[in-house]
């Protein structure tokens, strides 16, 4: 990727970003964050209340599995037990129409095993000129299959038809941006892999290991990479890749490659949290700096010579001698 | 036991700094099971005074107070327990066990209207004598409800919900066996990995023990690794992702080290 | 023969030591129930000495504990097992109920190895003191053979096999009899008139299939003595040839188990169970199977070889590793051990363990790969000039 192309990035998406979390412009109606157990959408709404307070938002928190609710709400609705029409009921209570809003729903599992409910119908309904909804789904906990006998004809309303979409695949057709979390400590300690040309890294259920439900680095301290799907007005899609550092820490949100630990490529930090074994305890050092990775770049090799038009000078090898190199008059021959 | 102290040192900052409302998960398989981390939190909870760090929800004032316990046992009964416990010292006074492997709590007709009546009720009891006891909440085996009743997911997640806003903390004890959470299939297997993954969202720290993953050994029982929840990292004693091993004596003695040590 | 001369020197003294501790457990004097040398709960034999000497130390089957024993494939070496279990309760006079299968079952049961199965007759009527003499001879023969049998399989704590009465020569009136006994699949063993062996028919119409079991093992315990020990077994668990198809519906089968555990602990100085399960029916890797596992307490899974015993050519008897009947049949392995496990302990022993079933036992060692065709020829190689060693320097 070329720098301007890079810088493009840097400025629009990051732009983008920041507006999608202060929910201005009416921008994301409704946004849909994907999160699991690896990294929870917990940081990830923290920034949203964060940024919602700053440009003075109402927040309304419906909290079907939160205890606690996140600091800094403006209304809690506990909707845990109840039927979605009387939780609707008092939201619509709790919204102002004169204020812009913020309406987070802690979890979709309820909405989506409801045996009734309609569930695209319901979400639309939220969200209104002045709301915005962010909604939480775990793509971590499965849904219980769809019966057969609910499939009949006469009971076309029902969720969970063999023949209709799975309540994923419609909401992520139905919100104007879609959020993915990603852990941090595991998206490095899977670039630090590809760098190495060594399998992906798996976590937690993708271990494979009888018992293990976590991944190793699973709610890093340090932040979430976030993914982004976003739809735009014009119907163009943009897709991106975030840092978002805990709220109250230092530092801004960026896009993930100008995170500073994600985007050298040694793995000093990667060891130092322990995501990446402790390997190469050799004494002599087998990374390159950074002026010997250019140089290393800069070595035009023979076959590229010998690509060119006249095919270049045959078997020459290129190569200017560096004050580093230790010439051998008798051994070496150039 | 002499040789080892009851709280393996390496445990003890996650066993006793649980704070108000949290939720802390474990996790066994077939051939690794937590009770003895369960018998740990009991006799540490048991230990540590009422103020817990965090505490700021409930009870505002007034002087730390001895936790209780309400432990409901699905699959181990009583006596079990019972005799497990006075090896490590616990007094039964400050715990209500409800053996609901011998009384078969929510396999009746009420469901689970009887298992959130009985455990209220449990609550209710420990709570009153001074104006407000830190009650702890200790379920183990629920899962085998959810399995043999074939109940609704979400209704049983509801009543945890509820529970646990009349206790000061909870411990849940779930299987995650690879059957039963991995790439579920029957309504059984979605319906239990829907539940661990659930109440996995919402718990402060998961302890999940597992068998060794290079066969077996004679002085390794099992692998236990500690995750960090979705809770928000505070200042207090925040959730330390680890993983070591851990060997069970055939005398319950517990020891608990890093790998390679 | 001199270990067995051994032996018997051996089993006289050592049996003394432990007594005094033994003595104040009551269930010591009843027949088939042993203290467990670690922590002296009372235990009973499965009928299968190597099987007992695997369950964790305690040389026994813990009493308030079931056993699940898991066969992959069509053969029925949990079957036999199973059968050794039920022919001990009955030697041992304990009350064997057995459920789904039909009388039939109960009339193959394995005889006492050089008894003649001779046991009904015994316990009905006042035998004399010759026949007493009798068991104590094959008790020594089979302490022998056992004895040797077990120091080499496992590394356990070898436990006071047998409880020896302190003046073995002897036949007083003392009860003689063993905490394992030795059978023979090709002999019957004659049962007792009187009903040791109570079946349990399983109703295939019923909605529940379950319902009239527990109900009827708890009647029989309820009118028994109290020191009357009871064997549950349930052959070929789910198997459409017993049970109906709404049998392997959770919600029955797993309150059925679940019942079944708490019967055990409400009884857990009076009763055993163990069952079998077919796993080409019910695999190892559905939510089912792992919640019929977490609901016994000692799992175990025979894994039988692909090929019959009876049509591979002897070829490697002639190598000296033993007896063709010594030759492994499967592999066991151990997901879950009885008592340890609840504890928190690791399942399993360190080693591979095999199984082979003879005529006369089923014996569970460690198993190692007898020398194959290839590693004879290694061997050949290596001993004409040492080729293949050199080989591997090089490289």
């Amino acid at each position: 990727m070329s720098d301007r192309a890079l810088q493009h990035r840097r400025v629009h998406n990051l732009l983008l970003i920041q507006k999608l979390l202060s929910s201005r412009d009416a921008s994301s109606p409704f946004t849909l964050v994907l999160d699991s157990v690896e990294q929870s959408a917990g940081p990830l709404v923290r920034h949203y209340i964060h940024h919602a307070k700053a440009s003075k938002m109402d927040v309304v928190f419906v909290s079907y599995e939160s205890l606690k609710p996140p600091a800094d709400v403006t209304a809690l609705i506990k909707a845990r037990g109840k039927d979605p029409s009387a939780v609707r009921k008092e939201i619509e209570r709790c919204v102002s129409s004169s204020r812009r809003t913020l309406l987070i729903l802690d979890s979709l599992y309820p909405l989506t095993t409801h045996p009734s409910l309609p569930l695209s119908s319901f979400l639309s309904s939220l969200p209104s000129p002045t709301t915005s909804l962010l909604a939480i789904y775990h793509t971590d906990v499965p849904l219980p299959s769809p019966s057969l006998s609910s499939s009949t004809l006469t009971n076309t309303t029902t969720t969970g038809s063999i023949y209709t979409p799975s309540p994923l695949t419609l909401l992520r057709y139905l919100a104007t941006t879609v959020l993915t979390t990603h852990s941090f400590s595991q998206m490095l300690a899977r670039k630090r892999a590809k760098e190495k040309s060594r399998p992906d890294p798996l976590f937690g259920t993708d271990e494979g290991k009888e018992g293990v439900l976590v991944g190793v680095g699973a709610n890093d301290k340090r932040g979430c990479v976030v993914e982004m799907e976003h739809r735009r007005k014009s119907g163009r899609g943009v897709e991106e890749w975030f840092f978002l550092p805990e709220v109250n820490g230092s530092g801004a949100v960026v896009l993930l490659e100008d995170q500073e630990l994600y985007r050298r490529s040694d793995d000093r930090e990667g060891r130092s949290d322990g995501v990446e074994a402790r390997v190469e305890l050799a004494t002599f050092e087998l990374g390159l700096t950074a002026k010997q990775r250019r140089d290393r770049e800069g070595v035009v090799l023979p076959y590229f010579d010998a690509q060119k038009e006249e095919g270049g000078g045959g078997g020459r090898i290129l190569y200017d001698m560096g004050v580093e190199d230790d010439f051998d008059e008798e051994e070496d021959e150039i | 036991m002499p040789s080892q102290p009851l709280i393996p040192p390496l445990l003890s900052p996650n066993l006793s700094a649980h704070p108000c409302t949290s939720l802390t998960l474990l996790t066994s398989t077939l051939g690794a099971t937590t009770n003895w981390l369960v018998l740990r939190f009991v006799c540490a909870t048991l230990k540590s005074k009422g103020y817990g760090t965090g505490h700021d929800c409930h009870i505002t004032q007034g002087d730390p107070f001895d936790q209780r316990i309400v432990l409901v046992s699905w699959l181990r009964d009583g006596a079990w327990w019972r005799e497990s416990g006075r090896k490590l010292g616990i007094d039964f006074q400050r715990v209500h066990l409800i053996d609901a492997l011998s009384n078969g709590l929510g396999m009746g007709a009420g469901g689970l209207a009887d298992v959130k009546k009985a455990i209220m009720k449990a609550i209710g009891s420990k709570k009153t004598p001074t104006g407000g006891g830190n009650v702890i909440l200790m379920l183990d085996g629920l899962d085998f409800l959810l399995a043999a009743t074939g109940w609704e997911v979400l209704g049983m997640l509801d009543m945890i919900g509820e529970l646990r806003e009349h206790v000061y903390s909870t411990i849940i004890a779930t299987a995650a066996d690879m059957p039963l959470s991995q790439s579920p299939t029957t309504p059984l297997e979605i319906s239990h990995t829907a539940f661990v993954m659930s109440l996995a969202h919402q718990a402060r720290s998961i302890l999940s023990v597992r068998g060794l993953d290079t066969g077996v050994a004679k002085d390794v029982s099992g692998v236990l690794r500690i995750s960090k929840g979705a809770e928000e990292s505070r200042d207090e004693g925040d959730v330390e992702e680890r993983e070591c091993l851990y060997y069970v004596g055939s005398d319950g003695g517990v020891k608990v080290f890093e790998r390679g040590a | 023969m001199s270990f067995r001369k051994r032996n018997v020197g051996l089993a006289g003294p050592s049996s003394a030591p432990p007594s005094p501790k033994d003595s104040p457990v009551t269930h010591a004097s009843v027949p088939g129930v042993r203290p467990s040398p670690l922590d002296g709960r009372p235990t009973t034999s499965t009928g299968t000495q190597t099987l007992d000497d695997l369950l964790a130390g305690h040389a026994g089957l813990a009493l308030g504990n079931s056993l699940l024993v898991e066969e992959n494939g069509t053969t029925d070496f949990a079957g036999a097992l199973l059968r050794y279990y039920a022919a001990e309760g009955v030697v041992q006079g304990h009350r064997v109920h057995v459920v789904g299968v039909g009388e039939q079952w109960g009339r193959e049961l394995p005889g006492l190895v050089g008894g003649g199965g001779a046991v009904g007759k015994e316990s009905g009527s006042g035998v004399g003191v010759d026949q007493e003499k009798m068991k104590i001879a094959w008790r020594y023969e089979r302490l022998g053979e056992f004895g040797t049998g077990t120091a080499g399989a496992r590394a356990t704590p070898a436990p006071n096999r047998n409880p020896v009465p302190s003046s073995p020569g002897q036949s007083d009136s003392t009860v003689t009899i063993p905490f394992c006994h030795s059978f023979d699949l090709t002999k019957r063993l004659s049962l007792p008139t009187s009903g040791t062996i109570s079946f349990t028919a399983i109703s295939p119409t019923a909605e529940n299939p379950f319902a009239s079991i527990l109900q009827s093992v708890t009647l029989a315990i309820a009118s028994s003595p109290p020191n009357t020990i009871h064997r549950l077994i349930i052959p070929t668990l789910l198997s459409p040839a017993l049970f109906p198809p709404s049998a392997s519906h959770p919600g029955h089968l797993l309150p059925f188990l679940h019942s079944l555990r708490a019967l055990l602990r409400h009884h857990s100085t009076r009763m055993s169970a163990m069952l079998t399960l077919p796993l080409s029916l019910y695999p190892r890797s559905t939510g089912l199977v792992r919640w019929i596992e977490h609901l016994c307490d000692g799992v175990l899974e025979l894994a039988p070889f692909p090929h019959s015993i009876d049509v591979e050519p002897p070829l490697t008897t002639s190598s000296g590793s033993g007896k063709a009947e010594e030759k492994p049949q499967g592999m066991l392995k151990i997901h879950k051990l009885p008592v340890l496990t609840e504890k928190g302990g690791g399942g399993g022993g360190g080693d591979d363990l095999a199984f082979s079933l003879s005529r006369k036992r089923f014996v569970i060692k460690p198993f190692s790969l007898p020398p194959v065709e290839g590693d004879q020829e290694a061997q050949r190689g290596e001993a004409e000039g040492g080729k293949v060693g050199k080989v591997d320097i090089e490289f």
